[in-house]
């Protein structure tokens, strides 16, 4: 028996006219992701994909690579067969059951299907007709139509496909649907999840990093490195853009009231981001704030921060609490990463009594004791190393 | 760039004649000492040869020398093995505030095992008190764990009159001493000073990692850590390290060769270091006890020195002189957010402000005078740099 696997996808089944393009990005997506796992054929068939193996592949291996990819809902380890003979069929799902069942005791219903409606036998028959050559087989299974243990699909189409587990996907939408956004990564818990979020609905992620050598170290770059890398096993490819920060956050430092530096620099942190993100072509900013979560993220220290930024920021934590943004993290394998303990520039010089409600003016007048701010900022975009990260480096 | 290493405390670059000699125990004498063939006879021979000569260089007898994977193993299997052993004699230990993370985990350990621990204080050269220690043995003290050199500081305790003053408060408690620090750079003859059990290590002294020894003196009883073979006796079953062996036997026999001289050497660098530091750098500190330059060697190793700035954390300092291709060490590994503070420079009387703007230097007789100016030159470099930015 050939085996193969069926993807169902979710939300994009709802696009109209445009559907194709859902359709084939998302193929292109698929086939992306199991690149290099063996050779396959990835087909679009009346509102689903067929992945065929051509060569030999580690089933595993291909469904955890699938399970990665945004805009699926359910990925299903199907048998092929020919269309054939309605006894081939019957004859086909009972070694079905033979190979992925050791004990055959179970309840279950047959659901059929039939996209040939010229084929000569009716869902219903066919559902009846299996149903009672499995329990003449195997006399201990049970049929439950409520509450089966095991459904049995068979789907008559150009060839017939039995199967009976469905994996549930990440759902969302295939990342490159919905343009480009730069994501401020720094190395804790939330920016890796507020990538993950936005990737989720289709756009493709780049991000930037702040590094403010010697001040943090090399090891914090490379935790940066790594997160970027496990997102994006999801998100897809990320360019990495690592700014050096400390020429700027010194001057800060040494120019600006102490209680205002987390707020200016994450000011400039913008102002540059939105510089690389203008370059790549990507549409909006992405963080991981959340609201009140620290000084620099109360309402009053977003709006300052906010005010500098001509771009869209999608902020998709906004209303989460650490602990549920903690859950999404542990999901996505960055939390044991995320949590290594090296200082990133945020924390360097904080300070012990920051402002929780800076008013805009204030903040625009310190920065006006910047000297050079413009000149420093166009070094650090000019300096700015860019990583290629890949998935599954 | 430049290429200097300042962390010989940490690790060292394997020398030659060990690196030759390991080689040759890899692939030609590679047999298995506990066989019964030829192949497995040379190799027996090849390290009885390494234990006669480290067992005569340390003053014991050959029986009681075992070879182990490295400093934390012989810590852990001297403590562990005879606060076992002894339990029903007593169940109280000593140790001191300033050990090294492997005899102090493992005291904590045992602690937790339901044995009474006392941690004995110094003074701010990092040297414990000999009357405190004699007030601190009991009828029940089984045991006292003290190291020969601190690696953080260089203080050199007195483990001959340590020795005395313990057997004469309680001839049945046992000395342990740490000498991963001194091991093969300074002289100690293990019987004379009445010490029982003892830990070195390899890699300090330009021999390969992976491998250490621990002397354990033949009347004392111990409980092995893991259990097999009747390798070493037992009380450290497993197929011996050979090769290892052999590079520590001749990483130790180069140190001892060339002791005296490179003794002075290192001496020589050590004074040159803090005098022309303490000219060119007149706020910073020196946190390793030192004396108008001239080293008492009986109270210091001239092999280590922890120093301090004003305002510069020590793990800032240590990324900016990575760049310039030098390495020096913090005292330990870094932690976010909070202050970066050594029990050892704690226990010396430090804050934890100084404790983090504090670094260790450690030397090797291979370095020269002009490898100071450049650290020198370096560290003013990054004061003029990062000097002004105290932390508010």
């Amino acid at each position: 028996m050939k085996k193969a696997f069926l993807i169902k996808y979710g939300e994009i089944a709802l696009k109209g006219k445009n559907r194709f393009m859902f359709e084939n990005i998302l193929m292109d997506q698929i086939r992306h992701r199991i690149e290099g796992l063996g050779e396959f054929k990835v087909q679009k068939e009346q509102g689903r994909f067929f992945v065929e193996p051509h060569s030999d592949y580690d089933e595993d291996e291909v469904l955890a690579a699938i399970q990665e990819v945004f805009g699926i809902a359910y990925i299903c380890p199907v048998v092929v067969i020919p269309r054939g003979e309605f006894d081939e069929i019957k004859k086909s799902v009972v070694d079905f059951v033979q190979e992925q069942y050791a004990e055959k005791n179970f309840t279950f219903k047959v659901e059929a299907r039939r996209a040939v409606k010229s084929y000569p036998v009716t869902s219903m028959e066919i559902c009846r007709d299996v149903g009672s050559h499995l329990l003449d087989t195997y006399p201990d299974l049970k049929v439950d139509v409520h509450h089966p243990q095991v459904r049995i699909w068979i789907e008559v189409r150009d060839r017939t496909y039995i199967y009976s587990k469905a994996i549930k996907g990440l759902g969302g939408m295939p990342v490159g649907s919905n343009g480009r956004a730069m994501l401020l990564l720094s190395g804790g818990i939330d920016s890796p999840v507020a990538g993950y979020m936005i990737a989720k609905r289709g756009v493709a992620i780049d991000a930037v990093y702040f590094h403010s050598h010697p001040y943090t170290s090399e090891r914090a770059k490379e935790k940066v490195i790594d997160l970027a890398r496990i997102i994006s096993r999801k998100t897809g490819p990320i360019r990495l853009h690592i700014v050096p920060f400390t020429e700027i956050q010194l001057a800060i430092y040494e120019q600006c009231p102490h209680e205002q530096l987390t707020i200016i620099m994450r000011r400039v942190m913008m102002t540059i981001a939105e510089a690389h993100a203008k370059h790549l072509k990507a549409l909006a900013l992405v963080t991981g704030e959340s609201i009140g979560q620290v000084a620099s993220q109360t309402i009053h220290s977003l709006v300052a921060t906010n005010a500098i930024c001509t771009m869209p920021v999608f902020r998709p934590l906004i209303g989460f609490d650490k602990q549920e943004i903690i859950d999404i993290s542990e999901k996505i394998d960055a939390y044991e990463t995320s949590i290594l303990p090296y200082e990133d520039c945020c924390t360097v010089f904080v300070a012990k009594h920051p402002v929780t409600k800076p008013k805009l003016e204030v903040i625009e007048k310190s920065e006006k004791h910047l000297e050079n701010l413009d000149e420093m900022v166009k070094k650090a975009i000019e300096n700015t190393e860019v990583i290629k990260i890949k998935p599954g480096q | 760039m430049m290429n200097l290493y300042f962390d010989h405390a940490a690790t060292t670059q394997i020398c030659d004649e060990a690196l030759d000699a390991m080689k040759r125990m890899l692939l030609t004498d590679y047999g298995n000492p506990s066989s019964l063939h030829g192949k497995g006879l040379d190799a027996e021979k090849e390290v009885s040869k390494a234990r006669a000569y480290l067992a005569k260089f340390l003053g014991i007898k050959e029986k009681s020398l075992v070879f182990t994977s490295g400093g934390t193993e012989s810590n852990n299997l001297c403590i562990q093995g005879v606060a076992r052993a002894y339990h029903r004699t007593g169940k109280h230990i000593i140790t001191t505030k300033i050990e090294h993370a492997s005899v102090g985990t493992t005291f904590s350990f045992l602690e937790n095992e339901g044995f009474e621990v006392t941690r004995l204080p110094v003074d701010h050269n990092g040297h414990i008190s000999l009357d405190g220690l004699r007030r601190a043995i009991r009828p029940d003290t089984t045991l006292v764990s003290i190291m020969h050199v601190n690696n953080e500081i260089g203080t050199i305790q007195d483990i001959k009159s340590i020795g005395k003053v313990i057997k004469e408060a309680n001839p049945n408690t046992l000395l342990h001493v740490d000498g991963v620090q001194g091991f093969a750079k300074f002289n100690i003859h293990l019987e004379d000073c009445l010490v029982d059990l003892y830990s070195a290590s390899a890699h300090k002294i330009h021999g390969p990692k992976g491998v250490g020894l621990a002397y354990i003196k033949d009347s004392v009883k111990i409980i092995p850590l893991q259990y097999g073979g009747s390798q070493q006796k037992g009380i450290r079953p497993g197929t011996e390290n050979v090769a290892g062996i052999i590079g520590m036997y001749e990483a130790a026999k180069q140190m001892v060769l060339a002791n005296e001289e490179q003794y002075e050497h290192v001496l020589d660098l050590k004074a040159y270091f803090v005098k022309t530091f303490i000219e060119e750098l007149p706020d910073w500190y020196v946190n390793s006890r030192y004396s108008n330059g001239i080293f008492k060697e009986e109270i210091v190793s001239p092999y280590i020195v922890n120093i301090r700035s004003k305002s510069i954390k020590g793990e800032v300092l240590l990324h900016s002189l990575e760049d310039e291709g030098i390495a020096i060490s913090t005292g330990s590994a870094c932690s976010s957010k909070k202050l970066n503070v050594s029990h050892v420079l704690k226990a010396i009387g430090l804050s934890d402000e100084e404790s983090d703007k504090s670094i260790r230097i450690s030397f090797s007789n291979r370095q020269t005078k002009e490898d100071i100016d450049c650290l020198i030159a370096a560290l003013k470099k990054n004061d003029k740099l990062f000097g002004r930015f105290v932390k508010k």
